[in-house]
């Protein structure tokens, strides 16, 4: 087995030795439930309270803002669907864009069958959603737009500080799926103007199955699961504390090596992109060029599947993903890429590769040399560029 | 993911390309779903008279 480069790091990351290690005292040596009234659930309740701190601290939240949760989805699905019902006296609709996670666009579609109205704003080529529209589209029913903050395939980064101010201007609470921003890019709910954030730490060298739920003081959403005090009465459920310290701690490095990291990320990132483009004929980067995620990479080349693309990279050691048909178990492209516009048969060529600090230029190196070869060696048995190739004058 | 019949088919193509001149070429599939095949026939001898 070759060595494995792992670029997928936008599906998760690795638990960071420091994580791990501030975690791993809290499953067997203090592994009291914190709620419990003995002077032995102090220090978990203590390190709760430090990682919710941390927590805050990354997107300048109040530590009492931050609710600690299972995991992006569950966030995504407790700010849309709590709010759809704590609001539903004012109005049904909600306003969300095209290129939404599943955990939103699915809770979303959820909300439908339940009478709420929700508009789905287009993007452009590039991923971004327009403020015009907007604006336009919020009614004096809308009660809750909810734009991503960044997209996990294409790795656009939307105009969440323009939207939250849009959106405060007319009363409307804002929510940011910010599952692949956190960590990544700096954020400020209130420079931003964010009511609700959801984030989880798996994406950001933390471990899984943890995520909070940034919620602002004044919004009045309720509980989603219902059960024990947890949570300021408003998440039951015995505190995962071993995740939420992890959390917490992830969210600190992450704050702390933000500017070399991404900076490193960025040469990295340009570095491939400008290869494979002007290397590798009938290629096109998806997603914008400059406000992209550090880490985010995705292309589509023509006359080729993405599915073989990942099947020959998985040959050589190297994991990637794919918004190409099968890997879904759906016939139909990735959303976000029939949403930027492009046709199906050059949604399915496509390529996501995703960096993490450890990535060297000798991995990327190593990638962009190796595509080349994949890409030629898949095209030379594509009827499709048989047929391109004919038709050329 | 896939069988290892599949990926020895994968890695080691057989009958994979096209024939100069053949007798036939049938494409099935679809583009739009990833998913496209085009079989070249080349017969050599076509038998003449043939009866039923
Ligand atoms: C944008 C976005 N939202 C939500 C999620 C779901 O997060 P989790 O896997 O923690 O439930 C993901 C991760 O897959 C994501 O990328």
């Amino acid at each position: 087995m070759n060595k494995i480069i792992y670029l997928d790091n936008a599906a998760t990351t690795q638990v960071s030795e420091q994580v791990l290690n501030e975690m791993l005292p809290f499953f067997r040596q203090t592994y009291s439930n914190p709620s419990a009234v003995y002077s032995f659930a102090g220090e978990g309740k203590k390190a709760v309270d430090y990682a919710r701190r941390q927590a805050a601290e990354l997107i300048g939240a109040n530590v009492e803002e931050i609710y600690f949760t299972g995991g992006g989805s569950e966030s995504d699905n407790w700010a849309l669907k709590a709010t759809a019902e704590a609001y539903s006296s004012k109005g049904k609709h909600i306003i969300t864009s095209k290129i939404e996670h599943h955990a939103i666009l699915h809770t979303c579609e959820y909300l439908e069958k339940q009478g709420y109205e929700i508009t789905y704003l287009d993007v452009d080529e590039e991923g971004k959603i327009s403020l015009e529209e907007l604006r336009t589209a919020i009614r004096s029913d809308t009660i809750l737009i909810s734009v991503m903050a960044a997209n996990n395939e294409i790795g656009t980064i939307e105009p969440i500080a323009e939207i939250g101010r849009i959106a405060h201007e007319k009363g409307v609470l804002f929510h940011t799926d910010a599952v692949q921003a956190y960590g990544h890019i700096p954020i400020h709910v209130d420079e931003m103007h964010i009511d609700m954030l959801s984030a989880s730490g798996h994406k950001f060298n933390g471990p899984k199955g943890i995520g909070i739920l940034y919620i602002r003081k004044g919004v009045k959403i309720r509980s989603f699961i219902h059960g024990g005090a947890q949570e300021r009465n408003r998440r039951a459920g015995t505190s995962n504390v071993p995740g939420i310290v992890g959390f917490g701690k992830a969210a600190e490095i992450a704050g702390k090596t933000m500017e070399a990291r991404t900076r490193k990320e960025i040469t990295l990132r340009d570095h491939l992109i400008e290869r494979v483009l002007s290397e590798i004929p009938y290629v096109r980067l998806n997603g914008h060029k400059t406000d992209r995620l550090p880490n985010n990479v995705n292309f589509c080349f023509r006359f080729i599947e993405g599915e073989s693309l990942l099947i020959l990279l998985d040959q050589l050691g190297v994991c990637a993903s794919s918004g190409s048909a099968c890997t879904s178990g759906s016939l139909d492209p990735s959303h976000v890429l029939l949403a930027i516009g492009l046709p199906h048969e050059i949604a399915h060529g496509s390529l996501r590769i995703t960096l993490s600090e450890e990535t060297t230029l000798e991995d990327i190196d190593f990638v962009a040399d190796e595509l080349k070869k994949i890409v030629e060696r898949l095209r030379d048995m594509s009827p499709l560029y048989e047929d391109f190739v004919k038709n050329q004058p | 993911m896939y069988s290892e019949k599949v990926m020895g088919h994968f890695n080691n193509s057989r009958n994979a390309g096209g024939t100069e001149n053949p007798s036939g070429v049938g494409t099935v599939g679809n583009a739009k779903c990833g998913d496209i095949m085009r079989i070249y026939f080349d017969i050599a001898e076509k038998a003449e008279d043939e009866e039923y």
